[in-house]
């Protein structure tokens, strides 16, 4: 009677995710405890813990709640469209950096093509869960 | 025999490219922005061929199916994360070699890895089917 009500968990389901989220944490910890490097160690380490919770969560949901064809279809339309979105602004600011240096360094340009890429895909992805895919 | 062209389907095609084209003449010979002119004519000029090449196409190999347009959508859903995949590795670059790339460098590297995943994904869905 003590597991009434508790969700039970399917973890052949995300053996993947548990497996390398498992090698990242372990990488992670050696660079960070071995080679004494404590931004990258501690990035990868937290990378590894999120896709183990990651596999713990899909896990635990019920086979009806798992991604299905409507979903996988708004997430490549949405990447698709982000895609092009993120390419697009990349050729403007490189041809604006070539008549008007920006004078960013190496890390901010980075940084605004991640934004960029995540942001757009994230409001694509909004856009056509509510509008639907035609 | 000489296919028929169908010009009307391909009028945006000719319009845009046309004023790409003119806009790209006037930076290069007015502003003489140079790189920017050159660019954007060769972008005109391309819209303008892809626009005839497709006027001479029947109107059924035109038009993109439904694999097709899987194919497309799977690989640009591939290529952004693998785009956003090398910005996050570049990221930790930056952080223990800040100065080893100017932002020019950084942005045609960041282009040229994704339109290159982006083909090479393409292909291999086309030729390896969507299952």
């Amino acid at each position: 009677m003590k597991n009434k009500g508790r969700k039970k968990m399917e973890l052949k389901r995300s053996k993947w995710q548990l497996i390398v989220g498992s090698i990242i944490l372990i990488f992670g910890l050696v660079l960070l405890v071995v080679f004494d490097l404590t931004f990258l160690g501690m990035g990868i380490f937290l990378s590894g813990l999120m896709l183990i919770f990651i596999g713990i969560h899909w896990a635990r949901k019920p086979k009806t709640e798992l991604p299905d064809e409507r979903y996988m279809r708004i997430n490549e339309k949405a990447g698709f469209n982000a895609f092009w979105t993120t390419l697009g602004i990349l050729a403007v600011l490189t041809y604006v950096d070539a008549y008007f240096p920006l004078g960013q360094n190496f890390r901010e340009s980075v940084t605004i093509v991640w934004v960029v890429g995540t942001i757009s895909f994230m409001i694509y992805r909004f856009y056509y869960n509510r509008k639907g895919l035609k | 025999m000489g296919k028929k062209m169908e010009l009307k389907r391909i009028k945006n095609h000719l319009i845009v490219g046309s004023i790409t084209l003119i806009f790209g003449v006037i930076l290069f010979e007015v502003f003489d922005f140079l790189a920017l002119g050159i660019g954007l004519v060769f972008s005109g000029l391309v819209l303008f061929i892809a626009g005839l090449y497709g006027a001479t196409k029947p109107e059924t190999e035109i038009r993109l199916d439904e694999r097709m347009q899987k194919i497309n959508e799977k690989a640009g859903y591939f290529a952004l994360w693998i785009m956003v995949g090398t910005t996050t590795v570049l990221f930790w670059v930056s952080i223990y070699l800040p100065d080893r790339f100017r932002t020019t460098d950084i942005l045609l590297l960041l282009i040229l890895t994704g339109i290159d995943s982006y083909f090479i994904i393409h292909f291999y869905y086309n030729r390896k089917g969507l299952k």
